[in-house]
């Protein structure tokens, strides 16, 4: 199970899930599935999230014991 | 990002809409205001119906990404069921649908899901004990039982 800080990040930087997405090159739909936990994203779209963030893919997801 | 390649380009979903809307106009005028209005059976208009919905399901969608991709895979799954159980009852009952009638209702069935979990995700179809599922099983069944009666003359 995969958790995420998106939602923590995103209000970091005070984005809206509709602007990230569009800064991602993917839909506002990806981004609410990826933050409730529906949908795990590809290794390449978790680089792309954690590079826009400047943190580690490791800060933003992280592996759930049990 | 992967993207889906075998898809046509999104300008034809409007087309393919734009097509199937019509052909359903046509129907709803033969059925309930003038049923005199005759154009080869219904047949031809059935198949530019279908036409039309082949070329919705088969455009890209506005953003195509990995998870319209995944989407696309659960509401092609999931109308498989339906395929299945047409198979069933062709074998039970003797095909007592045309091969179209059963076809259109599929790719309406498909679109729903598509749409329908594009918006609200996936979980319900991951939950076949879901009230949602449930629901959506008789839609389903509900769109196959008006076509035959929509497009029979």
């Amino acid at each position: 199970m995969i958790s995420n800080n998106l939602k923590v990040e995103r209000a970091k930087v005070s984005i809206t899930q509709k602007d990230l997405a569009k800064e991602i090159g993917v839909s506002r739909q990806t981004i609410h599935s990826i933050e409730s936990g529906k949908f795990t994203p590809s290794v390449e779209l978790a680089l792309k999230l954690a590079a826009f963030f400047e943190i580690s893919v490791e800060e933003l997801f992280t592996l759930k014991k049990g | 990002m992967e993207k889906e390649q075998g898809l046509l380009p999104g300008n034809f979903k409007f087309i393919g809409g734009f097509i199937s809307i019509l052909c359903f106009i046509y129907a709803l005028v033969h059925h309930f205001v003038e049923p005199n209005l005759f154009f080869e059976g219904l047949r031809t208009p059935n198949l530019l119906f279908c036409f039309g919905l082949i070329l919705i399901i088969g455009s890209k969608e506005r953003i195509e990404d990995e998870y319209a991709n995944q989407i696309r895979l659960y509401a092609h799954s999931l109308t498989s069921i339906f395929f299945i159980t047409f198979i069933f009852l062709d074998e039970i009952e003797g095909e007592k649908y045309s091969f179209l009638t059963e076809l259109t209702g599929l790719l309406l069935i498909y679109i729903l899901i598509f749409y329908y979990s594009f918006k609200k995700g996936v979980e319900w179809i991951r939950s076949p004990g879901s009230k949602e599922y449930f629901v959506g099983v008789m839609v389903g069944i509900v769109i196959l039982v008006s076509q035959e009666f929509l497009w029979t003359p």
